[in-house]
């Protein structure tokens, strides 16, 4: 090799030592470089509440690892877009260390793939951690005896509703059953509002909670639990009260989608909505006078099937983790999730990041303090809570779900009768 | 224009004695070639590679995957024809196949004689054609979401353009949900297609360009007015491209995803659904894998009977 071909080497050789130092835009910490690293998959991206208090409680839980541990937030904003990566990493063999899913009884092939990890020796070797969860979380959790997963949040899905826009109506309290909602509901169409957001695209959320909410106030908690008939009475009158209520909404109900919905709902263009928790970062930034929307439980029925102030939830998120080959990896795993759902970070999450987590939270009076009005109401409704019961939508098969956009825009466009409504879903439901 | 010498560079091996660019006065040596067929093979190879890993292989793996039940994770199960006698029992499925087959007729009798007349219209030159032509265009390379989405806004019910216009001139009755009514949706999502007729007009204005002109003057002579001539001699002589704007076209309804997805989610009631929507569906909402695939394998089969279609059609018009 020639001088000035030695020189070349020698030099291009430097330049990559150099550049490679200066790649990565993350601090490398003096201990790090020994520190067992794990990702963390979620859409807790950091723009919004519950992100930006997740990277702060990471802060602070790799610092107190003292270069022990080190996690890491991957974060992906579009939750069905995250989960197909989820379904598509366990199926090529490349499970995420740790990712949030979503829970569904009927469709358990993530839980019974093989390539999560159990976490019950971990869980029951630690009482206390244990019992900061729902035991009917874990037993859904658990197949052959092992867990799955540890429980992430299950949202409650409640009223919110604009007092203004009820008072101009000449409604002065939220309604306590069905009957009076939709007689407030025309009241308030005369002053030229759509009663309540709905819509009947993607997974039809706002017009599912509804449907749910009469079906189990109608039915009782296991009117459409896995495995029951959903061509029943009770189905039956809760599409009934749907049709009603979708013809009392927006002009765009019947196709429109979350965002549409909820936009309706923020800018006074319909007076309620049913939502979860993390609708209340967009009415603090949004709403005027935030304090003018408030937080309901549903109404209910005077038959006496479920006992009033239960409330609808959104699906059991789980917190799943890969089976791991290397032990120190799957204590960094345990060790961050204990320290994730003690009552101090999930509080934050709650007060903070207005996500309330799937464990015991006993918030401070401090804490208190601090929440939102509609934060420290939905925490309210939601301890006082006799019931919680899994949306319908989520309950039932992927297949059915698929065909509920479609059962509910034929049923909103009276080209399907309540009747048959419930028949085609039990149908989807039980291929 | 002097031509300059590269200078010599010690142990370069130039011979001094002759001139720099005296050829060579030895006969040319007869090379030991390869046989032609390995030569043809060779040239092949890259693109024989190519097809093989990204168009064969995938879809010998849509068609397997077609016969089996697969939620996406684990092994999966074979169940034969099920999907097939499952898809075939499906409303949604039967609407979306019977939408994406409207598509169709509609690209290549409404979307493909707009581009030929307007294409005859430019090829005449009228004052302006070039900017006319440009603006025609333009659309085919803006993204066919941000279309979609400028369309949602044009057709919305409350915030749409139309429904605008229609109350701004006294037509407030003609005012409808033009985006979630069973009888428009279907129509209102091909709309942007239907007009943009940019591409297609381009195709035919290129292959116009080639005609020659002694046709038209030798039928000027006869006295055969601008509609004659384009029937008898322009549309005659285009009917290569038109076959491939047809052939376009097909493809691209068989594929016609982007403005029902974003205009109507393929609703209301599955009323402007299509195939493309329907696998979407059964893949990411439904997690039926198989399901997905065998639709897929209805629309790969549809796409060559079509394709055959069309090669008929042209290869009878070519006797």
């Amino acid at each position: 090799m020639n001088r000035k071909a030695t020189v070349a080497l020698g030099a291009t050789t430097a330049l990559a030592i150099v550049l490679s130092g200066c790649s990565s835009a993350i601090p490398q910490g003096g201990g790090s470089g020994s520190a067992t690293e794990i990702e963390i998959l979620s859409n807790f991206t950091s723009d919004i509440s519950r992100g930006k208090v997740l990277d702060e409680l990471i802060e602070e839980f790799n610092d107190e690892s003292d270069g022990k541990y080190k996690v890491v937030s991957k974060a992906q904003p579009d939750w069905p877009t995250l989960q197909q990566q989820i379904r598509s990493s366990i199926s090529a063999g490349t499970t995420p260390d740790l990712f949030l899913y979503n829970y569904n009884p009927t469709d358990l092939s993530r839980e019974e793939s093989g390539e999560l990890m159990d976490w019950s020796a971990y869980i029951n070797e630690d009482p206390e951690w244990k019992a900061r969860f729902k035991e009917d979380n874990l037993a859904a959790l658990t197949t052959e005896n092992q867990l799955a997963g540890i429980p992430g949040d299950q949202a409650p899905a409640l009223f919110y509703y604009n007092k203004d826009l009820f008072a101009a109506a000449g409604v002065d309290q939220f309604p306590a059953t069905w009957d009076e909602y939709l007689a407030a509901a025309e009241e308030i169409r005369k002053t030229g509002v759509a009663a309540i957001s709905l819509m009947t695209a993607d997974d039809s959320w706002h017009t599912m909670n509804a449907l749910s909410y009469v079906a189990t106030a109608k039915g009782g908690p296991d009117a459409y639990a896995p495995g029951a008939d959903l061509d029943s009475a009770a189905i039956v009158a809760a599409a009934d009260y749907t049709k009603q209520l979708l013809a009392l909404s927006t002009p765009d109900a019947v196709g429109g989608n979350y965002s549409a919905s909820t936009s309706n709902f923020l800018n006074g263009q319909s007076a309620s909505i049913i939502d979860g928790p993390w609708l209340i970062s967009s009415i603090q930034s949004t709403v005027p006078e935030p304090c003018s929307i408030g937080v309901a439980a549903a109404p209910g029925f005077n038959d006496g099937a479920i006992e009033p102030g239960y409330t609808v939830t959104d699906a059991l998120n789980v917190w799943g983790a890969a089976k791991q080959s290397d032990p120190d990896k799957e204590k960094a795993v345990v060790a961050w999730m204990k320290f994730f759902t003690s009552n101090e970070s999930a509080s934050r999450m709650a007060v903070d990041g207005e996500y309330p987590m799937a464990v015991d939270t006993e918030l401070s009076e401090a804490d208190r303090g601090r929440a939102s009005c509609q934060m420290a109401q939905v925490l309210d409704i939601s301890n006082a809570a006799p019931t919680t019961i899994v949306q319908m939508g989520r309950e039932i098969t992927t297949g059915a779900q698929a065909k509920l956009p479609s059962l509910l825009e034929s049923l909103a466009l009276g080209q399907t009768s309540p009747a048959d409504f419930a028949s085609e879903l039990q149908t989807a439901n039980a291929e | 224009m002097t031509q300059t010498q590269a200078p010599v560079v010690p142990g370069d091996r130039v011979s001094l004695s002759g001139a720099w660019s005296t050829p060579s006065t030895h006969k040319p040596t007869k090379r030991a070639g390869l046989p032609l067929g390995i030569n043809i093979f060779l040239y092949l190879l890259p693109a024989f590679l190519l097809v093989t890993v990204f168009l064969a292989v995938p879809v010998l793996v849509v068609i397997a995957l077609s016969g089996t039940d697969w939620a996406g994770i684990g092994i999966p199960q074979w169940v034969g024809a099920g999907n097939f006698v499952r898809l075939f029992s499906d409303p949604a499925f039967l609407k979306s196949l019977g939408n994406t087959l409207l598509w169709v007729l509609v690209g290549v009798f409404i979307h493909t004689p707009l581009c030929i007349i307007v294409a005859l219209i430019v090829a005449r030159k009228p004052r302006g054609w070039k900017i006319f032509r440009t603006v025609l265009f333009l659309p085919n390379i803006i993204s066919a979401t941000s279309l979609a989405l400028l369309w949602y806004f044009v057709f919305h019910v409350s915030l749409g353009l139309i429904n605008a216009s229609l109350t701004l001139v006294g037509l407030e009755s003609f005012t409808r949900n033009w985006l979630f009514d069973p009888s428009t949706a279907l129509g209102v999502t091909m709309t942007p297609w239907v007009v943009y007729i940019g591409f297609g007009m381009v195709l035919f204005l290129t292959q116009i360009s080639t005609i020659p002109q002694e046709y038209y003057e030798a039928a000027q002579l006869d006295g055969a007015s601008n509609l004659r001539q384009d029937w008898s001699i322009t549309i005659p002589l285009i009917r290569r491209a038109i076959a491939l704007q047809v052939l376009f076209v097909v493809g691209y309804a068989l594929r016609s995803f982007e403005y029902p997805f974003v205009m109507t989610s393929g609703g209301p009631a599955d009323s402007s659904s299509t195939l493309s929507l329907y696998i979407y569906r059964q893949m990411l909402t439904a997690n039926e894998y198989g399901m997905a695939m065998a639709a897929g394998v209805v629309t790969l089969i549809v796409g060559i009977v079509l394709t055959a279609g069309v090669f008929w059609v042209l290869r009878k018009a070519e006797r």
